[in-house]
């Protein structure tokens, strides 16, 4: 009797256990990772900024006044102001809306379509996995500004069609990692013993696979923010990403590169906005990649 | 003690490069429900490929295969998954066998999530019921596998193969990767299973000892083929081809009066790749003659229910 309640309660105490389950341990180890959450807090604050832009401002980003050119950080513009004489605080709130907006779109689409096609390039291998590979290295081999441009003109401008741009110079890369991880994963015997108890392909890929081979895509990933960003402005020197007067963080600082000399400010802010971006994803893309990693538990 | 899975001139050729290697040529057996055959040879002898061509994981090239009494040589998709219910297999190695990101319970739940809908009381039920016939304490329910030492694990690859109640394991080298004294546990363990719920196993290991252990029937294998095969005590007590003479001289025995006659084999293995029509042993044997050297030994009932492929036995062994 006293066995059979024991057991009961067992089975109890584990079901409680079972309740926050898997992932009330991934997010209990990711809140517990103190620089994931400094992480966190610089991409939030700066989301709050930037959505909110128009509270935590005074000016117009593109109103200009040229007896204000070249102010340098004072009370009145905490920035200063441009070439224009236009505040670069404001400047750099609303600018962020397009920088974090198309290269956080960019980098989504660009690592979950490489996710996909490098899962069935490694997964599935042979034909398969040699006709994508060489479509992959023939976009490879194409110079990533070119390629972007290209696709930027045939798809035209607009912050979600610049981020498909984008995306498509960044995929190849994912997909290629993902590809040799998933080429190392699949030969462990847990896949082989997934598919002897009955599991379908689809279930050893999302479950099996999948989990094993996200930390070097997330790596490669929480990279790409900051070259994504450049990308934007690169492709707005051509005319092709967002038009002026709309400020974007990589436009502002390669447009402010001639007054560097005389004027630091107006390539400093943008290039520390991006750097904080840049260092926030990163390492929340490390937190992340910790939480979902048993192995790495305290 | 019907039997319950036979297999007739097993075929598994893959193809390479250098062209075609036979991994597995023309093996053939039954084995009764309940019983343990274990199958030995070294390294790349085709064991473990025999091994998970009978579970249906590989396609054989040739060959029938009969399990309960229905050919399952050419199955669907969906009656292998079915299949799978019934066939199981335990690995080598608990240390990649066992999927990093999952839990104790998940491990062993795993496959029954794939066949079942139950609610998560009973899911968790069935897994300590498990972890219980296993002996595996319940308080590793939600440790990850990395937690565990060598022989918890290779206890939680056990639970996972018995979890869908199957009627025949193969295991492959289940204790190989383990220490010694963690060895005996487990094989003391698959006996006692095998005894309760009345499990029919191929046991494939190259450890001689081991599978003196455990088996009522041993193969023992030679670069894909069958050299020989009889009653466990019958084999270890008068071995017949010169192969499995060599393999028997070196088991170590603990008894320092006991003088060894030692067979040695010397040479190497000869290519699994296109083999030519000869005894596969002939480079390695001390007894070869002209005729092994043109054709492959027919595999022969010499003695009651013992079988070899040697041209020569009979000469070699006075019979």
């Amino acid at each position: 009797m006293t066995r059979s309640k024991k057991k009961q309660k067992d089975l109890e105490s584990a079901l409680m256990t079972r309740k926050t389950g898997r992932m009330g341990d991934i997010v209990a180890r990711f809140f517990r990772n103190k620089l994931g959450m400094l992480g966190l807090t610089i991409i939030v604050v700066l989301l709050i900024l930037v959505i909110l832009a128009p509270l935590f401002t005074k000016y117009p980003y593109y109103e200009q006044s040229f007896k204000d050119r070249f102010v340098a950080p004072c009370w009145e513009h905490p920035l200063g102001t441009d070439n224009f004489g236009r505040d670069l605080w404001s400047r750099m709130l609303y600018g962020g809306r397009i920088s974090l907006l198309v290269s956080v779109c960019a980098l989504l689409m660009s690592n979950i379509v490489g996710i996909i096609i490098g899962a069935i390039c490694g997964y599935f291998g042979g034909i398969v996995d040699n006709v994508i590979s060489r479509v992959l290295d023939v976009l490879m081999s194409i110079p990533g500004m070119l390629l972007a441009i290209a696709a930027a003109a045939a798809l035209g401008t607009g912050p979600v069609k610049t981020a498909i741009a984008i995306a498509i110079t960044g995929m190849p890369f994912g997909a290629r990692i993902m590809r040799s991880s998933v080429l190392s994963i699949k030969g462990n015997e847990f896949v082989e013993a997934a598919r002897a108890t009955g599991s379908s392909q689809l279930r050893v890929i999302l479950k099996h696979i999948l989990p094993n081979t996200l930390a070097p895509i997330i790596v490669n990933a929480t990279m790409n923010i900051g070259s994504n960003i450049m990308a934007i402005s690169g492709l707005s020197f051509v005319g092709l990403g967002v038009q002026a007067p709309t400020p974007e963080w990589g436009s502002i600082l390669s447009a402010g590169r001639e007054f560097l000399r005389d004027f630091p400010p107006i390539v400093i802010f943008p290039a520390v906005f991006i750097g904080l971006t840049l260092f926030g994803f990163n390492i929340l893309g490390d937190a992340l990649r910790d939480a979902l990693d048993p192995r790495l538990k305290d | 003690m019907g039997e319950i899975l036979r297999v007739e001139n097993l075929k598994k050729y893959f193809d390479t490069p250098a062209g075609s290697l036979h991994a597995v040529d023309d093996v053939s057996f039954s084995i009764n429900k309940g019983e343990t055959l274990g199958v030995v040879g070294e390294s790349g002898c085709g064991k473990s490929t025999l091994g998970r061509t009978v579970l249906k994981l590989l396609d054989q090239t040739d060959g029938r295969i009969y399990f309960q009494g229905r050919d399952i040589t050419n199955i669907s998709k969906r009656e292998n998954r079915e299949l799978r219910k019934d066939m199981q297999i335990i690995f080598q190695d608990p240390f990649s066998s066992l999927n990093p990101r999952f839990c104790v319970s998940d491990l062993i739940a795993d496959p029954l999530k794939t066949f079942t809908r139950m609610s998560k009381r009973d899911l968790q039920e069935k897994v300590f019921e498990m972890m219980d016939l296993v002996g595996l304490s319940r308080r590793y329910a939600f440790s990850y596998p990395h937690e565990l030492d060598g022989g918890r694990r290779q206890r939680i690859g056990i639970a996972r193969a018995l979890i869908l109640e199957p009627k025949f394991i193969v295991c492959d080298e289940p204790v190989s990767a383990l220490d010694v004294s963690i060895q005996a546990q487990i094989l003391n363990l698959l006996q006692d299973l095998q005894v309760e719920k009345d499990l029919t196993y191929i046991f494939v290991t190259h450890d001689l000892s081991v599978v003196k252990h455990i088996s009522t029937d041993i193969l023992v294998m030679y670069i894909g083929v069958m050299v020989e095969k009889s009653k466990a005590k019958e084999l270890f007590e008068h071995p017949l081809h010169p192969y499995t003479k060599g393999l028997l001289s070196a088991i170590p025995v603990p008894n320092i009066h006991h003088e060894k006659v030692r067979v040695k084999l010397t040479g190497e293995l000869s290519s699994p790749i296109n083999p030519p029509n000869a005894c596969r042993f002939v480079k390695r044997c001390p007894y070869a003659t002209e005729i092994c050297r043109h054709e492959q030994p027919q595999y022969e009932e010499i003695m009651p229910n013992h079988f070899v492929a040697c041209h020569n036995c009979r000469k070699i062994n006075n019979l």
